[in-house]
Formats: structure tokens, C-alpha cells, sequence
């Protein structure tokens, strides 16, 4: 019997029907093929959530670790939930991850929205891109405005989920570049900090010219970046 | 790469957290969700459809396709 990528995984995840299951284990008896493939998610599975699980409890501090050398002993963390607070990668990770869904859902919610044409600013950002003067402090940062090839009004921005590269168009402020945010934080609350120099060397690439100083901006700004 | 015993354990376990990050960064974003509800998450397949509301067939469909994206990106040989 063929078993379906999908029902192979939605077995090897525990969440197949009785009924189904026992079609997938009569089949797997018969293939071993199957059977790799089985393990092969269950490793992946297990390789993904212990990437996100907070592997500094599992460091073992030497002294402790020269009497265990003696003792092979299996301690499984068992999490019910990923705890994503230990590293500054981690927290940024569960950023993306959220800016992701976020991309993926598709609804304009938070900063980002999707649309057929691609990837815009909204909310809070867009309204940063519009308004905010370059180099001034603030949760969305201007580092430097110019103007792309093509002629567009472009921004390069950082926040703290998001740094990136934003064009105006005619249908709002289209993110050409975005990476991660690196914020920094003062105290309780969280800047934006400057952006990569990867962002700013693509600034570089786009730019027809120089960038606008703040009176060109104040122009341009005045004008709404058209 | 798994965590080590050790001062080098850290290092190790950042390392596999960067490799799997990317690779998830490379998935298409509709993918990257289901694998990153299910499996990150540890929710169940009902409850991932229901938050991104979609079907449950279209919900094993993009977390399949992640996943063997996954494996291929991350040359989960075994």
C-alpha cells in the first residue's frame, strides 16, 4: 500500500487516527524505506525543538561533569513549551518567527503587510517613514534618505523588530530590504540602534547620487516622497 | 550538533541555532509558520490550523513541504 508523505508525517508525529495507523505500521513492517522516513521526521522534529529549548540547562558545570564522566547518564528535558528567553539569538529568532506569521498571515498587523505586490510598511512604521527626520532617536530610526535609480524616494530604517530598506511608491512605502532589528536597550524600553553596514552598502548600490541632507528631505517629506 | 558538557557547550549549541535558524529563514513564509507552529511550538495540527485559519489538509500540505524542505536545507540524513 502507498502512504502519503503526509500521512507518514502526521504518523511519525503521533497524531494519526487509530485506524490509519495501524494501515501506516502494516505498511512500514513490509518497507523499511518507510521506516527511515519515519525516523527521519522524528530526528528533525526533535533536532528543530531542541534548537529552541534553553540548552544552558543542560550545561553541566565541570565540577559535576568529571562525576558523571564514570556514569552515563540520560537526563531528557521533557518542555511542553520552548522557553525562548535565554539568548539574545533566541529572543531575536522568536522575532523573525513572529514577524514571519505576521508576513505569512497576510492581514495588515503591526508593522508589516503583505499584498500581491509584495511586502509594505504599515501602521507605526509607515507612518515613521513619513514623518521621522533622519538621525533622530526614537523607536524607528532614519539612518539616511535617497533617491533609487528609478527615481523613488527611499528610506533606510531601523526599529526594534525590523531594520530595512523602504521605497515610496504609489501604493505606500514598499520594503525592498529587511533583516532583523538590532535595538538597543536603554533600561526599560528598547531604541533602535544603527543599521547593518550590509543594509547600508545596498543603500550604496541603489542610490542614484547622493543622499538627500535635511533640507532635500524636509522637501521631500513635505511633498509625501513622491 | 547538540549541546556539550562544558565551556564549549554554549558555543556548540549557538552554532546549531544559527544553522537551523537559517534554514528556516529560507522556507517560503506559509511554510516556515506550520513548521514553526507544530514544531517549535509543539502545537497540535488542529490547533496550527485553527490559529493560521486554514484547513487541516492545507495545514499537513505546507508543514510536509517545510519539513522536506528542512531536511534537504539541513541534510538530515538519518
Amino acid at each position: 500500500m502507498t502512504i502519503e508523505p503526509e500521512m507518514l508525517m502526521t504518523y511519525a508525529d503521533g497524531e494519526l487516527d487509530p485506524l490509519n495507523a495501524k494501515r501506516v505500521e502494516r505498511a512500514i513492517a513490509g518497507d523499511p524505506a518507510l521506516a527511515q522516513e519515519v525516523e527521519r521526521h522524528r530526528a528533525l522534529r526533535k533536532r528543530i525543538s531542541d534548537s529552541f529549548a534553553p540548552v544552558a540547562d543542560e550545561q553541566v558545570p565541570d565540577r559535576l561533569a568529571a562525576l558523571l564522566k564514570s556514569n552515563v547518564v540520560d537526563l531528557p528535558v521533557h518542555r511542553t513549551r520552548p522557553i525562548l528567553t535565554r539568548w539574545r539569538e533566541a529572543a531575536a529568532l522568536a522575532a523573525c518567527l513572529v514577524l514571519g506569521l505576521v508576513i505569512g498571515l497576510k492581514v495588515p498587523h503591526g508593522p508589516v503587510s503583505g499584498g500581491a505586490g509584495g511586502l509594505y510598511a504599515s501602521g507605526s512604521l509607515a507612518t515613521a517613514l513619513d514623518d521621522q527626520v533622519g538621525g533622530a532617536d526614537g523607536a524607528v530610526k532614519v539612518a539616511v534618505s535617497f533617491r533609487d535609480k528609478q527615481g523613488s524616494y527611499c528610506r533606510v530604517f531601523s526599529s526594534r523588530a525590523t531594520d530595512g530598506i523602504a521605497c515610496r511608491d504609489a501604493s505606500g512605502w514598499a520594503l525592498r530590504r529587511t533583516q532583523q532589528g538590532s535595538p538597543i536597550q536603554h533600561g526599560d524600553y528598547a531604541q533602535a540602534g544603527s543599521p547593518d553596514p550590509d543594509l547600508m552598502a545596498a543603500a550604496q548600490d541603489m542610490m542614484a547620487g547622493e543622499p538627500l541632507d535635511a533640507q532635500a528631505e524636509e522637501a521631500a517629506r513635505g511633498a509625501g516622497w513622491r | 550538533a547538540g549541546a556539550g558538557i562544558g565551556g564549549d557547550g554554549g558555543a556548540e549549541a549557538r552554532v546549531a541555532l544559527g544553522e537551523v535558524e537559517a534554514a528556516m529563514r529560507r522556507l517560503p513564509d506559509d511554510q516556515r509558520e506550520a513548521v514553526a507552529l507544530v514544531l517549535v511550538e509543539g502545537l497540535a495540527y488542529k490547533e496550527a490550523a485553527e490559529v493560521l485559519d486554514i484547513p487541516m489538509g492545507t495545514l499537513t500540505s505546507r508543514l510536509v513541504r517545510g519539513r522536506q524542505a528542512l531536511m534537504l536545507d539541513l541534510g538530515e540524513a538519518a
